[in-house]
């Protein structure tokens, strides 16, 4: 299960993101209309599903000068971006 | 081998996870292996239920350590004809413009096994997920 809290620019996730957390985590990513941190401490895992999400929010928020800055990802969960190229089009901190 | 039946239906997602990590430490699988191949099942499926959604027949996923290796089976008994080891995937080095959102689930499947295997038969698809315990 995916838990997502959100306050003052920063989303928070937690737990697993697979693609039946998707519709859901669409709906708060969709709402992101600014730069936005997004905090992965206690993400355990995400799917394409979930990069799909990322993406599609992150083209959004270029269009207009914004990105989304993923913090503290685990090291299985950056393997997953660098597989994707995900580690050149999002700022990882 | 370890077979279990799932509703196509994404909601069975919850219970494909389970049943690999039920699995996996009775056989000594290391969790990074566990973590891949879950990873590597969950695209599958959902592959599966995003191009044959007129499927009607459960799917069968059937999880076995054999030779070093752990191996996850996913049948769909009545599928059109797919070969995912044949899919080339969308380029993964472009600018943030460039990237289409799509295409990265099969990609993941490639990259994270160490064997893809494809078998298609009288309308059923058969694939075999192949990763190395060492």
């Amino acid at each position: 299960m995916l838990a997502i809290e959100q306050h003052e620019g920063v989303v928070v996730l937690k737990g697993r993101w697979d693609a039946a957390q998707s519709d859901h985590a669409r709906d708060v990513f969709d709402s992101v209309h600014g730069t936005a941190v997004v905090d992965c401490r206690e993400l355990d895992y995400i799917s394409s599903s979930g990069l799909g999400v990322l993406l599609r929010t992150q083209k959004r928020l270029g269009t207009a000068g914004h990105a989304l800055k993923l913090q503290h990802m685990n090291g299985h969960i950056r393997e997953i971006f660098r597989l994707c190229g995900f580690d050149q089009i999002f700022e990882i901190e | 081998m370890e077979e279990r039946t799932l509703a196509r239906n994404l909601t069975e997602l919850e219970a494909l996870f389970d049943f690999i990590q039920s699995f996996a430490p009775r056989h000594r699988v290391p969790d990074r292996v566990i973590a891949s191949m879950s990873l590597a099942a969950e695209e599958l499926f959902t592959n599966i239920l995003s191009h044959n959604p007129s499927g009607r027949r459960p799917i069968v996923v059937g999880v076995l350590v054999e030779g070093g290796q752990f191996k996850i089976v996913i049948t769909d008994p009545d599928a059109p004809d797919f070969d995912p080891t044949a899919y080339r995937p969308p380029d993964m080095q472009g600018t943030l413009q460039d990237r289409i959102v799509g295409g990265l689930g099969l990609h993941l499947v490639q990259q994270i096994v160490d064997d893809l295997v494809y078998e298609y038969r009288d309308r059923q698809s058969r694939i075999t997920l192949i990763k190395n315990m060492e």
